[in-house]
């Protein structure tokens, strides 16, 4: 039987920790693209139902979601600079791919999260003479931004384990230097078993935060 | 109570109706709900809707403040234009155009449409402070009065989902009476209540008629409406088949139609 080698779980503790904030840096910032994105795509695609904006937003949703992440982080390293000039550092790529993934994502959360708001909210912010833009940002989407918390970190939690795929163009994350460790000592046991061990941390601390912000900014129905 | 009714401070153009309805029409596709309707309702006047299922009332109601567009006819409040835009001639007009018309007519809804993310107080000052830009201390101030008037200042802290049925209409009424609205107009606000909590809300607009509020009100309350109103309009298929003081119409001196209407309502009741 295989026993376990514990000078190697140590330094793949070590060294594989070293990986943490970059996943943590790639995560939260490619989290931020999206939310800035998806946010004004899921506002247009909840309001207007016709016209070029709703196409080009409707074409950018399906495109981003109906394309492996991996294919999208490849060709935004590879394939963009060549149609470009535009060269990427692999951090910055991984963060611009995965960001663009999770607008597309978030957009949808968001447009569902609009179109759940009960047609009275807007008819009583109309009658009190909210325009369409004031009662989105005072009554609507507070509501919105609420009830979006839970999918909200589920995204964010589906990003994090997506951010292992930036291993691929060489990002020193989690998961590439546990490649880098397997590959050192020959020993996959260990390192692969470290590096799940830190995600299942992350995602899982993610998560019981996101239960305890839940609970604070929740309002009774 | 410092309180008054923005209406008291008015101008005193007392001839002039504050609504103004003429040969107001509106079809939801080949169905016509709206037609021909002329109304005039007077500074201070309590004016009830009455009339059966389908005759038109709540539709009426939604296009004095342009949540419904109508087809065509003339709306006017404080003697001026209420559009969303469809009749000739007339333009559409800008988003802030249609705040300012509106922020000028109260509605207080059915379902009463609280802003269930906001407690009481804030529910109460939010559209003076973000539409009026009214300063917030003010708005709070004019807010607790009018949590005094509709007996709720014991929960001005509290989040609208814990509040009963007749608290959250009670509620919705403030909030519309913060801005200062030259008339209020209530669609069956006790259709949703436990029969126990329709006094209270009733409450409330007695003394905002006896404060001199101009109101139209859609009710099946129909003993409320007798006592309350200065006038009583019915309406049937779209029409207002007769508009006179309650003690004619819940006489029998009344339409044929009218008596027929309240002996069914009654019957029921």
């Amino acid at each position: 039987m295989y026993i376990f080698n514990s000078d190697i779980i140590w330094t793949a503790i070590r060294y594989i920790g070293q990986g943490v904030g970059i996943t943590i840096t790639i995560s939260c910032l490619a989290l931020l693209l999206g939310l800035v994105i998806g946010m004004p795509l899921g506002v247009l695609r909840s309001s207007v139902s016709t016209g070029f904006l709703r196409k080009l937003t409707d074409a950018y949703i399906e495109l981003f979601r109906n394309v492996p992440v991996l294919v999208q982080i490849v060709w935004i390293y590879y394939v963009l600079p060549i149609m470009t000039g535009v060269n990427f550092e692999p951090v910055q790529a991984a963060i611009i791919a995965l960001g663009l993934n999770t607008s597309a994502f978030l957009a949808e959360i968001f447009r569902g999260g609009i179109n759940g708001v009960p047609s009275g909210q807007y008819e009583a912010s109309s009658s009190l003479g909210f325009t369409h833009t004031s009662s989105m940002r005072y009554i609507i989407l507070p509501q919105v931004l609420r009830k979006m918390l839970s999918p909200l970190v589920n995204q964010f939690i589906v990003l994090i384990k997506e951010s292992a795929l930036v291993a691929y163009i060489g990002v020193l994350d989690i998961m590439h230097r546990g490649d880098l460790i397997t590959t050192e000592f020959s020993a996959p046991l260990e390192s692969y078993t470290v590096v799940a061990a830190y995600y299942f941390l992350l995602c899982y601390t993610a998560s019981k935060i996101s239960m305890y912000v839940e609970r604070k900014y929740s309002f009774p129905e | 109570m410092t309180f008054a009714i923005n209406n008291a401070s008015k101008p005193a153009d007392m001839d002039q109706p504050v609504v103004r309805i003429r040969d107001l029409k509106k079809s939801f596709g080949k169905l016509v709900v709206l037609d021909g309707i002329n109304i005039d309702v007077r500074r201070g006047e309590v004016c009830t809707l009455i009339g059966p299922s389908g005759s038109g009332k709540t539709t009426l109601l939604r296009c004095l403040n342009a949540l419904s567009p109508i087809d065509s006819g003339e709306v006017r409040v404080d003697g001026k234009l209420v559009t969303n835009g469809l009749p000739l001639g007339q333009k559409k007009p800008s988003q802030k155009e249609l705040s300012k018309i509106r922020s000028n007519i109260g509605f207080v809804f059915q379902l009463f449409n609280l802003f269930p993310h906001l407690t009481v107080l804030q529910n109460i000052t939010i559209a003076p402070t973000k539409v009026k830009r009214v300063p917030h201390d003010k708005a709070a101030a004019r807010a607790r009065e009018l949590l005094e008037l509709v007996s709720m200042s014991d929960k001005a802290d509290v989040m609208p989902g814990l509040l009963s049925g007749g608290q959250k209409q009670r509620v919705a009424i403030a909030r519309t009476l913060a801005m200062d609205p030259s008339v209020i107009l209530f669609d069956e606000v006790t259709s949703a209540l436990d029969p126990e909590r329709v006094g209270e809300v009733l409450d409330v607009i007695r003394e905002l008629a006896k404060r001199g509020m101009t109101m139209i009100i859609v009710t099946h309350e129909m003993s409320f409406a007798k006592e309350v109103s200065d006038r009583v309009i019915f309406m049937e298929g779209g029409k207002v088949v007769e508009e006179a003081a309650p003690s004619h119409i819940f006489s029998s001196k009344a339409d044929a139609r009218t008596q027929a209407f309240l002996r069914h309502t009654y019957a029921n009741s």
